[in-house]
């Protein structure tokens, strides 16, 4: 069986309903929809190719413990899957929040096998897991102005707050 | 600023900036007093032209240095504030140009006609747009535009919130309002007081009880560690302890301070005062966590420098209310012996003994543990209970658990899900003479029924290099030259091995991690991943430069013994004992419908003991046989049926472990081995063949490679396997070099000859799900 999906920029994507299930949103919407196409006004259609990709890849994995916050976070990413989010900064970004936007986790697969309160918390909180670990891996051991620049970010403390940075920085590299 | 006369008044004599220039002279010399000066003071809404007006103003009004003065002042801070803005301001341009340019090209890309004009980044440009625009495209994606919750967790991974609250106002105030972020505490020496004093801070939040907290106490660098004369012996001692006996012999002397402090650590605590220049704990660090205990969610030291324990003391007496993970490295088992952890310790000292009945333990969420180096003697009754995780890893003979703390132990962790004895097995209870209210006999086998996942590592027999001096010893002589070994019996060998040894000569003695023991008397009916790793250890025995007879799995023997299939080597005592002794803990193993994985360091199972074992676990996916006696013969096992009759009287064909998925490579260095080489290309080939749903026989799918192709298998052989299976390795993606028999990945990984995997073992897959 098979479910159409329609996405912001009205392309209309033909999923198989066991790919589809993995995104928490589509699965809550098909309930509803019956055999109308399911619209995604938020994701456009290169953003949804990539996610069902990342889906169809990882439709027969075990789903993901149930992540309280508490555990140890690492930031390795697995093989394929680090040739899957090497992407611009863009459309990693669009992943991002297009992940966050489906409920998805880790970044765009699996229904977590934990009641729904707790799902919706821990879609919530972690979608985007791939994504947000390779800006993070994007962000380690770089000084703020190599972040600024990375991302285009203008430096916009006040003096005031400039100054707390260089007490903050003094306290960091006390003996 | 100038704004009041009060003000004037105020800082008679004093430049209102604060600064020492001359202004405080000149005050004095103007006579006249400043009534009416209103100096704006440099603000963004006011133009640089009604600015100067201002001022030109102001001074018809005035006269006198002071005021010449006070306006250069001013002037100067207003041409430092505009220039620090016009900075600003060109970054944002180029910031929204370099949007622009890419919103441009995203705009191009999906076929779309550019807006015309540009605007910045931040209103979305003032264009007018031809067609409809998705929602989704109307501003280029930036991390500026993920919600704040995203940007928390990508800081969670990133760790180093410090350097996040730096890039600007927006990273800071959201760093800042998680107190989470700042709840990961690595003390170490490069950071000071002050640094850990402003993380707990920043980690307590707004609220009373703040975030919980991780300390972590990384490891340091271990130096020489210069000891006054009369203080050598502590360490020394250290070093050299050996058996219970001696500990206990001797402990009076060489701890004076035992009686009065009760806890005979490495150093007495006066001479803790001289810090190791890499210790990262000192008496200030261990006062600021003091009052954060409590909030204390994981806590992992990497103990090596002697008073490391003693200095922690203050630390480790509070109870640990929210401790959920405890992970200790440490080169000092003797301290963690005896230390008590989290208050832990109410019945320690010399008060009343407490049943234990009475005793609430102060750490209650405690769920993980994990120590490297020793096994809290003392304590094990109340710190290791309701535990989830467990392992205990290379822990000197003389500071393992005894059988029945063991067994205590594990009485007191029925949820267990992943346990780990790794060089740390059990030691026989007689000749452990400590805490007798601790070490109560339980009868009855002891129930694991949650336990998932276990690896027994066994592989420092015959290789205690703990012996002093004083303790009766005896010498092996081997074709590479004398071993000191204990006498049997004096360092807690089990009954069984004892005899064993004893039977097989005077002279030769084996210790034992208590596998027997493990196996015979703990229930495991829902085990799916089990590791048995059972020495002696090659590497371990390369590293002490003892080798025996009985290493048949060094280069040479093991090409000749495998080559013939059988054992051509002169068998000695010491192998027949640890054949012996194998197979008796084969044997122990109960059959398990559950088990999906095992991996077998056995090199000492005979070929049949191998099979017996293999027999027992229908539902095994995975196996991975690094070091077995016989490999060729052993993975012939898998090819040949065995007949079998059914419930029908009939004859029927049963293959080893039909569900067998997953087989990986024997671990042998530098020989040449086209037997084995053939005999693994034998099991895809007929396992491929004989494969049927239903029948219940799987195909071969994978093989395991841990260290890449190794020598045994050619090229051809690789690739020939390589094309109908994937293969799994274990190289780490920065140490990954690419071989030479596999092409580089194309876009289609499925599209590669060769289809290469990481491993993915089941018992850390378990263990990781439940930390």
């Amino acid at each position: 069986m098979s479910i159409t999906i329609v996405t912001s920029d009205n392309e209309q994507f033909c999923v198989e309903k066991l790919v589809a299930q993995r995104i928490a949103l589509i699965e809550d919407m098909v309930e509803n929809a019956g055999d109308r196409p399911i619209p995604l006004p938020n994701v456009t259609a290169s953003v949804l190719r990539k996610i069902l990709e990342y889906c169809e890849h990882h439709k027969n994995d075990p789903l993901p413990p149930y992540d309280d916050g508490s555990r140890s976070r690492t930031t390795h990413i697995s093989e394929w899957d680090q040739k899957f989010i090497t992407v611009d900064q863009e459309m990693l970004f669009e992943i991002i929040l297009a992940a966050n936007y489906l409920e998805m986790k880790p970044l765009l697969y699996v229904r977590l096998n934990v009641p729904r309160v707790q799902c919706l918390t821990a879609c919530n909180a972690v979608a985007g897991d791939i994504g947000c670990k390779t800006v993070a891996n994007m962000i380690k051991g770089k000084s703020p102005e190599e972040i600024r620049k990375l991302f285009n970010i203008v430096n916009n403390f006040t003096p005031e707050e400039e100054a707390q940075i260089r007490k903050e920085a003094e306290w960091a590299e006390d003996r | 600023m100038l704004s009041t006369p009060e003000t004037v008044a105020t800082h008679h004599g004093v430049c209102p900036e604060g600064c020492t220039c001359a202004f405080s002279v000149a005050s004095h010399i103007a006579s006249t007093p400043i009534t009416t000066l209103q100096v704006a003071p440099p603000s963004s809404q006011v133009s640089n032209t009604a600015f100067m007006e201002h001022l030109e103003a102001s001074s018809d009004q005035v006269d006198g240095y002071a005021t010449v003065h006070s306006m250069l002042h001013v002037l100067e801070q207003r041409a430092s504030s505009l220039q620090q803005e016009r900075d600003q301001a060109e970054r944002a341009y180029q910031a929204a140009q370099r949007s622009v340019a890419r919103y441009k090209a995203a705009m191009a890309e999906f076929g779309k006609p550019a807006p015309v004009g540009s605007g910045s980044e931040d209103n979305g440009g003032s264009g007018s747009w031809s067609g409809t625009t998705p929602l989704a495209l109307a501003t280029p994606p930036t991390i500026s535009r993920l919600p704040i919750e995203l940007l928390i967790y990508i800081f969670l991974y990133v760790q180093n919130t410090v350097v996040a609250a730096q890039v600007c106002r927006y990273w800071r105030q959201v760093a800042l309002s998680c107190p989470r972020l700042w709840s990961s505490l690595h003390v170490h020496p490069s950071k000071g007081g002050k640094h850990l004093e402003n993380l707990l801070k920043r980690s307590m939040g707004n609220g009373n009880n703040g975030s919980l907290i991780d300390v972590c106490f990384c490891p340091v660098r271990v130096g020489p560690l210069k000891l006054p004369a009369d203080m050598r012996h502590y360490a020394t001692y250290q070093q050299d302890a050996g058996g219970r006996a001696a500990h206990n012999a001797h402990s009076s002397q060489l701890h004076p301070l035992v009686n009065s402090y009760g806890l005979p650590l490495s150093l007495p605590p006066i001479y803790t005062q001289m810090y190791h220049p890499d210790m990262c704990l000192t008496p200030q660090i261990v006062s600021i966590l003091d009052k954060h205990v409590s909030r204390i969610s994981s806590f992992e030291i990497h103990a090596t420098v002697p008073g490391t324990w003693l200095t922690l003391l203050p630390f480790l007496s509070h109870p640990a209310p929210n401790l959920r993970t405890m992970h200790i490295y440490t080169t000092l088992p003797g301290d963690v012996a005896q230390l008590a952890f989290f208050g832990n310790n109410s019945t320690y000292s010399a008060r009343p003994r407490q049943s234990q009945q009475d005793i609430v333990s102060a750490t209650p969420k405690l769920r993980n543990v994990q120590i490297t180096g020793s096994f809290p003697l003392r304590h094990h009754s109340l710190l290791l209970r309701n535990l989830t995780i467990l392992r205990l890893e290379r822990v000197p003979f003389i500071y393992r658990p005894t059988t029945s703390q063991l067994s205590s132990v594990l009485r007191a962790c029925p949820e267990l899900v992943s346990l780990s004895l790794l060089d740390a097995g059990p030691v026989p209870d007689e000749d452990f003479d400590g805490d007798d209210d601790l070490a109560t006999i339980q009868e009855g086998p002891i129930q694991l029924n949650h336990l998932r996942a276990l690896a027994f590592r066994d592989t420092d027999v015959v290789l205690q290099p703990m012996t002093p001096p004083n303790h009766p010893t005896t010498v092996i002589h081997t074709p590479n030259g004398p071993i000191l070994a204990p006498v049997p019996g004096g360092l807690g060998l089990t009954p069984t091995v004892s005899q064993m040894a004893g039977a097989a000569g005077p002279n030769v003695s084996l210790g034992e991690g208590g596998a027997v023991w493990f196996f015979e008397n703990v229930r495991m009916p829902k085990l799916e991943a089990l590791q048995i790793m059972l020495a002696p250890h090659p590497l371990a025995c390369s590293q002490t430069g003892r080798m025996l007879p009985v290493m048949v799995h060094t280069p040479a023997t093991l090409t000749a013994n495998t080559a013939t299939s059988s054992t051509t080597l002169p068998v000695s005592p010491l192998t027949t004992a640890l054949e012996a002794q194998t197979r008796s803990i084969f044997q122990n193993i109960q059959k398990c419908e559950t088990l999906e994985e095992l991996y077998l360091w056995t090199p000492h199972a005979t070929t049949g003991d191998v099979y017996g074992l293999l027999s027992k676990f229908e539902s095994l996916k995975n196996l991975e046989l690094p070091m077995v006696a016989h490999p060729v013969d052993t993975l012939k096992l898998f090819t040949v049926p065995q007949v079998s009759m059914d419930t029908n009287g009939n004859n029927r064909s049963v293959f080893l472990c039909p569900r067998l998925e997953r087989i990986g490579i024997p671990y042998i260095h530098g020989c040449a081995q086209p037997t084995l080489e053939h005999a693994l290309m034998d099991v895809f080939n007929v396992r491929d063949a004989i494969s049927a749903p239903d029948r219940g026989v799987s195909p071969l799918t994978a093989l395991l490679a841990p260290g890449g192709r190794p020598t045994y298998i050619s090229e051809t052989v690789w690739n020939w396997i390589g094309q109908r299976a994937t293969i799994q390795t274990l190289l780490t993606q920065q140490s990954q070099a690419p071989s030479p028999t596999v092409q580089t990945p194309s876009s289609d990984p499925f599209s590669l000859p060769i289809r290469e995997s990481r491993m993915d073992m089941l018992f850390d897959r378990i263990t990781k799900e439940v930390s």
